[in-house]
């Protein structure tokens, strides 16, 4: 390792990047330009590394993080849009002293904002009545749920997972900016951060004696599973997510992994005899828990929102009856009202006899008359929020406002002062961030995590620190967008735990292979019928694309213009249209790059990219890496010679295909998704491989010419070569590629594999009656002989043609039907939900 | 006091255009008690026999019936047979009714129940927001100092002549503005119209739904079925209580008013709401007859629903 001479050190480094200035707080260096002691340990430790070696284990976390995919989505329009997650490697460190401060002001913050929800939702509102809460800040509040008011909320726990937004100012002293009450975001960015970070440096994190984050997780789980209301020993936990267009699907994904449940969507779910149901492969079965990262309002078209579609029609009324338990209960989200936090100080008085630990920055509600005066007043000094959750947004600070801007805000507070809280901005404080390089120091917010624990709650030792993209404290507080950085409680190697961890005994295995839910299966289904569908398109294009780049020769080049007719009855006519005529070169071009053509590299990547995206908890980090190099294969056309930017295009993405085939012969548990996937790319398979002979036979030049093509394209030239030493003949080739038994690419193999596959599909539910599902393979297969073959070779004449369509024609719709079949009888469920096309809203 | 008893029938039959494979309905059609209103029988059926059925009392105080249907359906029928004996809502002298600031005033600091339930009914809800120009329209009817109700059927008679009625210009979801800018439109419409005034001046105001028993034109037999659910208004007047106004007709409510329950806004108190997976666009027939059959000496309404008296 090369020590920079002429460079400053680390720690020189890190005294000069110190703001020095007064009136922010440096969370590294006091003012005697000397690091605080709680940093010492991590700066000795980066000041031996040196810059060369930092940059090295940077660019290595840099690189882990874009293996784990770790995004998140800004939507635009329709289409998520996935940016990475950014992490800077210098974590934050807080000493244990400090953080028990925060700890306990934030556990006191959570029982109180508890026993606020449990007054306004199902007590007498006495706090209403006597006015420690203004009732208009309930009433004129869009996040107040009359609907859920009565609802039963198990043990009184209205709140399961907050978080609290924290602030140092210059004093050293920690402030609220904002609670989160309703679903709290970036916990499970937490848990990434961590492993990362860790990894990195993981010399000083053992020094420091760094707090773990697991228990935090396993209370989650345990007080969960304690509070369910069901009778059985196992209750059924979901994790409702609005769906890969949230901005935290990433995250949903990662966390129902952790906490071990079920990730769904609404569609997911029905309610029945009050009770929730996810819909599986096996049926209907019951839900207990739901934890949910949907927003109050769009959980039950019926009695909340009603042009959600993402929640469950009934849920409300589900939970009214006792039977289901919402995390966080429904209609929370009112505790987490800006306009709240003026009234704090004196309900922690009444409700918990105690002063309010840890403060918000002082806050003025214009609901109230004077404090409307003063926030008019000194406009150009505070910060303009919304004074309640749910409302578009308009944060703004008035210092930096127009005079004319601010008249106007004036009079819009004049108008409708309720809507609005003033809120006296905190300096930020500041912490070094690792940039190309070096060090610059950027302003920070602490989110802090607290989760329910039987009669109390427990706070993540930890927590999300956000730091601004600018040099300026970030107005808007805190977003998913921007910078973040691993917490460290230093001291404290194990969790100090305030509640008694209840032991989580190992589930039965049965119970975790049951119920893969119907989307999932659907999903996989189709995930496997696309990959197959590409692998297929992929390799006639390879073979056009040989002969069309190879020296000149008069027969390859005919069975290159006899695939281009070919590619027709895959759904690619060389005319799409009046206008347009494609010859070969052109034709193969636009199926890679264009988007002309449904089917073709794009929009199958793109279809494969959907599927595994919704269902992201599911694969394995090498499964993941995979479907992105897919997703991301056809992306760019290349400048120079087009063809052979195609083969290589080709070759990636047969790579890919087979490497994810391979994921799926070797690295996959034979449970229900892999079966539902291994379905659906034989039958694919299938498929494609009669419509290739039914285009050959009918071709002009006869099924002699493409002989040598059809064994490319099935892949195996090899195999016909090894056993017949000779040039391919009709007969031969069609008993390769229909009867052997031994070749996963012959139609024997893949109906058989089917039809033992079928035989492990769960069981029917509901008494449906339908004939065996393996009955249209058996079929085939038991016809499936040397006769059929010779069906298939068109004699002379039209005779010939006529038997083998109609070989032909039985053996597609035989396949179609089990298609059919099988979506009817395991993914039926999945049309028993509302839908945007099919959704009505009854008037009266 | 001098009773009315009313035999209603409220009949709403879907008949969807393809199957219907789940559908869920929130039915609020149980009149409730009021101070001039007794229920005497209340009976809903559904056809289909729904799958499940929960009753329970809302936010409001309005009893409610859930119905789920799991078995596909082609047609829904539900019926709501109702008997209630009506007497003349109470309505204090206008000019004896506290000037309208104060009660502004009052529903703001006063903590005792009434007052702090009507502060429900003060600020926007999901159906009603106050688009700008609203206050100045209601301002007109509510000069500094007026008696609250004086003021408030001055407002009332104001919609009624300035508003055209028209079923064709408005929809279940026309928002208030575009009622304020088109002038036309139905019961729920102005109803929607008046309580944006009401609580643009901070007012109390909610929104009440029922049924108004007309008489048939002259000449004529009254036809089964002719009959519609209506709505109007209730503003509060502190230690007075809720006073009903019916901006459609321009007039206060009478005996021929018949309330079912209230809300917000017609949102919270909607007769039929459901979610229904399949069956689209529904062929809809609403079918109410409010038959009146107890000691008729009740003013009677002119056809174009002036009040006579």
């Amino acid at each position: 390792m090369i020590r920079e001479q002429s460079n400053p050190s680390i720690f020189e480094e890190l005294c000069q990047a110190h703001t020095g200035a007064t009136g922010v707080y440096d969370e590294v260096i006091d003012p005697n330009n000397l690091p605080r002691p709680h940093w010492q340990a991590l700066i000795t430790h980066l000041t031996a590394l040196g810059r060369t070696e930092l940059q090295a284990r940077w660019n290595d976390g840099k690189r882990i993080l874009r293996n784990h995919g770790v995004t998140y989505n800004v939507a635009v329009a329709d289409q998520p849009n996935e940016r990475p997650w950014e992490l800077d490697l210098l974590p934050f460190v807080l000493n244990d002293e400090e953080w028990r401060r925060i700890e306990q002001g934030v556990i006191q913050r959570a029982q109180l904002l508890n026993l606020i929800l449990r007054d306004i939702y199902s007590g007498p509102q006495h706090l209403l009545r006597n006015g420690l809460i203004p009732p208009s800040l309930v009433f004129a509040n869009p996040s107040f749920h009359r609907s859920c008011r009565g609802i039963p909320v198990p043990g009184g726990t209205y709140l399961h997972l907050q978080a609290v937004d924290l602030a140092r100012a210059a004093d050293g002293n920690w402030w609220v900016l904002d609670t989160h009450t309703q679903n709290p975001k970036g916990v499970g960015y937490t848990i990434e951060n961590r492993t990362i970070i860790g990894r990195l440096l993981s010399e000083a994190f053992r020094q420091h004696e760094t707090a773990p984050l697991g228990q935090f997780f396993t209370t989650i789980r345990n007080n969960l599973h304690a509070l369910a209301p069901s009778a059985t020993a196992w209750p059924r936990v979901v994790m409702l997510t609005p769906g890969v267009y949230s901005q935290a699907f990433y995250e949903h994904s990662l966390l129902s992994r952790y906490l071990g449940c079920t990730l769904v969507e609404g569609g997911d779910l029905v309610v029945r005899e009050n009770k929730v149901h996810l819909k599986t492969v096996e049926g209907l079965q019951p839900v207990d828990v739901i934890i949910r990262q949907v927003s109050d309002a769009h959980c039950d078209p019926l009695e909340l929102r009603e042009d959600s579609f993402l929640g469950v029609p009934g849920l409300v009324q589900a939970a009214r009856a006792g039977k289901v338990l919402l995390a966080n209960a429904l209609g929370s989200a009112v505790a987490e009202t800006p306009a709240l936090h003026a009234s704090l100080p004196e309900l922690a008085r009444h409700l918990l006899g105690e002063d309010l630990r840890l403060p918000t920055a002082p806050t003025w509600w214009c609901g109230n008359p004077a404090e409307r005066d003063y926030v008019i007043e000194n406009l150009d000094q505070l910060i303009i929020k919304n004074a309640f959750p749910g409302m578009t947004k308009r944060t703004c600070s008035g210092a930096e406002l127009s005079v004319a801007a601010r008249e106007e805000l004036s009079a819009s507070i004049q108008e409708r002062p309720y809507e609005f809280v003033g809120q006296t901005p905190i300096e930020l404080s500041r912490l070094p961030v690792w940039t190309q390089n070096r060090f610059d120091v950027r302003p920070i917010i602490l989110r802090v995590y607290v989760a329910a624990a039987g009669d109390s709650f427990v706070v993540l030792p930890g927590g999300l620190t956000k730091v601004s993209n600018s040099a300026f404290s970030p107005l808007k507080g805190f977003q998913l967008a921007g910078g973040s950085k691993d917490t460290w409680i230093s001291g404290r190697p194990s969790i100090a735990t305030s509640s008694k961890p209840i032991q989580l005994e190992s589930r039965p295995a049965e119970r975790i292979q049951s119920g893969v839910p119907s989307r999932t299966a659907d999903n996989f289904f189709w995930l496997g019928r696309y990959s197959e569908r590409l692998e297929n398109l992929v390799r006639i294009l390879a073979s056009i694309n040989t002969r069309l780049i190879e020296e000149y020769e008069p027969r390859r080049y005919a069975q290159a213009l006899a695939l281009q007719d070919i590619l027709e009855r895959f759904g690619f006519p060389s005319s799409p249209d009046d206008t347009t005529t494609h010859d070969v070169t052109s034709l193969v071009l636009e199926i890679a790059y264009g988007d002309t053509y449904d089917g073709g590299f794009g929009s199958l990547c793109r279809q494969i990219a959907a599927l595994s995206n919704s269902n992201r908890d599911r694969f394995s980090g090498d499964a993941w890496k995979v479907l992105s190099r897919l997703r991301e294969a056809p992306a760019h056309q290349p400048d120079r010679a087009p063809l052979d930017g195609l083969q290589q295009l080709i070759q990636d993405l047969k790579f890919s295909l087979s490497a994810l085939a391979g994921i799926e012969a070797e690295n996959t548990v034979r449970g229900q998704e892999w079966r539902f996937l291994s379905i659906g790319r034989r039958l694919e398979r299938s498929l494609n491989l009669c419509d290739f002979i039914r285009a050959a036979v009918h071709h002009p030049s006869g099924l002699n010419l493409v002989l040598n093509p059809l064994l490319e394209v099935a892949d195996s030239s090899m195999s016909y070569r090894r056993q017949f030493y000779s040039e391919p003949e009709a007969r031969s080739v069609l008993e390769a590629l229909l009867l052997d038994q031994q070749n996963p690419r012959a139609l024997s193999f893949n109906l058989q594999a089917i039809k033992t596959i079928l035989s492990q599909l769960p069981p029917l539910d509901g008494g449906e009656t339908n004939l065996p599902l393996d009955q249209p393979v058996t079929e085939i297969i038991d016809r499936l002989d040397d006769k059929a073959v010779m069906d298939l070779i068109p004699n002379e004449g039209k005779q010939g043609t006529l038997k083998a369509d109609a070989t032909l024609n039985r053996w597609q719709s035989a396949l179609s039907a089990l298609s059919d079949s099988i979506s009817r009888r395991y993914f039926r469920l999945l049309k028993l939900h509302p839908h945007p096309n099919e959704f009505s809203l009854l008037p009266h | 006091m001098n009773f009315l008893s009313y035999h209603i029938s409220h009949r709403t039959i879907y008949d969807y255009q393809s199957p219907v494979t789940q559908a869920d309905h929130i039915i609020k059609l149980d009149p409730r008690a009021d101070r001039h209103q007794k229920q005497l029988r209340h009976e809903l059926s559904i056809l289909p026999q729904p799958s499940h059925t929960d009753d329970h009392v809302d936010y409001f105080g309005n009893r409610t019936c859930l119905a789920a249907h799991q078995t596909p359906l082609s047609r829904l029928e539900i019926q709501a047979v109702s008997e209630v004996a009506v007497t003349l809502p109470y309505v204090p002298e206008p000019t004896e009714t506290p000037a309208w600031e104060s009660v502004r005033g009052r529903i703001l600091t006063d903590r005792g129940g009434a007052s702090l339930e009507a502060l429900e009914y003060c600020f926007d809800s999901p159906a009603v927001s106050i688009p700008p120009g609203i206050q100045a329209y209601a301002s007109q009817s509510f000069p500094r100092g007026r008696p609250l109700i004086e003021a408030a059927t001055d407002l009332t008679e104001r919609i009624f002549r300035d508003f055209e009625f028209d079923p064709a210009a408005t929809t279940v979801s026309t928002p208030v503005s575009e009622v304020l800018e088109n002038r036309r439109g139905v019961c729920q419409d102005f109803a929607h119209f008046e309580i944006a005034c009401l609580r643009s001046l901070g007012l109390a105001a909610r929104y009440v739904s029922g049924y108004l028993e007309t008489d048939p034109p002259p000449g004529s037999a009254k036809l089964i079925g002719a009959d519609a659910s209506h709505a109007w208004v209730s503003v509060y007047c502190p230690d007075m209580g809720w006073i009903d106004l019916d901006p459609t007709n321009g007039c206060l409510p009478t005996m021929r008013h018949i309330t079912i329950g209230w809300g917000r806004d017609y949102s919270d108190i909607c007769p039929i709401k459901g979610v229904i997976v399949g069956g689209n666009e529904p062929d809809l027939k609403i079918e109410v007859d409010v038959i009146c059959q107890g000691p008729s000496s009740s003013a009677a309404l002119s056809p174009s629903g002036a009040p006579s008296d």
